[in-house]
């Protein structure tokens, strides 16, 4: 299992292989269904505003497993201008996308778990998000049985 | 596409070819649908209506009930994904909105609050009540793991500082009320205004840094408390350990509140000067 991808992004075509990749690894992860569905919007939706606004970039994605919960990372990179209200970019008052509809970057931050944005004029940007899945206790009984069983 | 019509044959399109190739290709497009007709206002009675008529082609094509129930969940997630973030938006505005009510309240409670505070029977008291107020009610308006009022030597007033913090936050709350904040507040004589910033660029690591497996405080939001001429006499500051925790909307609310603190540490002087002299 590869746990971490990386995806260029320079073009509207290349939504598809980073969808395709975050929804497989949100499956391998556990999510359900509407969760990797959500899961490869956001990835869309941060792949897309590389393409508009800087043009290249890339996506990583990772895998993230805790005692407690598993997650999906994904960051989106960019050596653009940057963003200079980085507040507006992420609360969503106005955006690309329309008047004040919340696609975008605002849309992508309320479908996930965890949302950080790192910009500074002239030297990129760098989305950081997350996903979380809580692991219940049937679930973690099954692990520790698996490892038990590997230890043998 | 500008209207339901065209939304509901490229529907049907985006079905027939995923139901054909089964491909994350034929999702995006589902997805940019969905993208484009909340874009243009369709609602999702229209994806409804959009998908019922598309499943009933797929099956009267000949297509398995099964895999065209499976392919079409499949689409209309795509589709109906762009509506969630929407839906998603309308609700933070809600929360905002209500937010700002909550504040509204608050702040004509605290109006009160601070009255009774200025009346207190020696300036000291005073000065202490008015602090431990004005950083209690910051935390309850903003949020934030801990929030420190404080007035300087130079105030009429004794030094003075109080801090409010989170229940499970006390060890980084006695930290930061014995913190040197100097630095900014320096600053902030000079610059005036609302800072927010990366405490750790400007506090000792050992007040803010990452302690007993907790994280780093990385948001910090200050503003002046103020006297009426404009010399300032005090600092309100709210930390947290989220970053890019506080927004300008935040600071605006430290400001109000500010103003109000500032009233009344003023007022308590005058009434502590009047009282003694008789």
């Amino acid at each position: 299992m590869r746990d971490e991808v990386r995806i260029a992004i320079a073009a509207d075509a290349d939504l598809i292989p980073a969808r395709a990749e975050g929804r497989a690894l949100a499956e391998r992860q556990g999510f359900s269904r509407t969760d990797a569905t959500l899961i490869a919007t956001a990835i869309s939706e941060v792949a897309r505003n590389i393409v508009v606004h800087v043009g290249r970039g890339e996506i990583v994605l990772r895998a993230l497993d805790e005692r407690a919960r598993c997650g999906v990372l994904v960051l989106a990179r960019d050596d653009g201008p940057g963003i200079w209200d980085v507040e507006r970019a992420i609360q969503g008052f106005t955006n690309s996308s329309g008047p004040g509809l919340g696609l975008g970057l605002p849309g992508a931050r309320r479908l996930m778990d965890e949302f950080e944005l790192d910009s500074q004029p002239g030297t990129g940007t760098t989305v950081k998000m997350i996903k979380w899945r809580s692991r219940d206790e049937l679930e973690l009984l099954r692990e520790r049985r698996r490892r038990r069983e590997r230890a043998d | 596409m500008n209207g339901p019509t065209e939304f509901g044959t490229a529907y049907a399109s985006a079905l027939t070819a995923y139901l054909r190739d089964g491909d994350e290709r034929a999702r995006t497009t589902a997805y940019e649908l969905g993208r484009e007709a909340a874009t243009i206002g369709l609602g999702v009675m229209d994806v409804a209506e959009a998908h019922h008529a598309a499943v009933a082609a797929a099956l009267g094509d000949g297509a398995s009930a099964t895999e065209v129930a499976t392919a079409a969940g499949d689409i209309f997630l795509e589709t109906l994904s762009a509506f969630e973030m929407l839906a998603r938006g309308l609700a933070e505005a809600r929360d905002v909105a209500e937010r700002e009510r909550r504040h509204a309240a608050i702040l004509r409670q605290l109006s009160n609050f601070l009255a009774d505070a200025s009346l207190a029977a020696s300036a000291e008291g005073s000065t202490h009540e008015i602090l431990h107020l004005v950083a209690e009610q910051a935390r309850e308006l903003i949020g934030g793991a801990c929030c420190v009022a404080n007035v300087g030597a130079d105030h009429d007033a004794v030094a003075a500082r109080a801090a409010s913090f989170a229940p499970d936050e006390a060890p980084l709350g006695a930290r930061l009320a014995l913190a040197d904040l100097s630095r900014l507040e320096e600053l902030m004589r000079s610059s005036g205004a609302v800072a927010r910033l990366d405490p750790r660029e400007w506090l000792d690591p050992a007040a803010v840094g990452s302690h007993d497996g907790a994280k780093a405080v990385r948001s910090w939001v200050a503003v002046a408390l103020a006297r009426l001429d404009g010399r300032s006499i005090g600092f309100i500051h709210a930390f947290d350990r989220r970053p890019r925790a506080f927004t300008s909307a935040d600071g605006e609310v430290l400001l109000q509140l500010a103003q109000m603190g500032s009233a009344a540490l003023e007022r308590a002087e005058l009434y502590a000067r009047q009282a003694a002299d008789g």
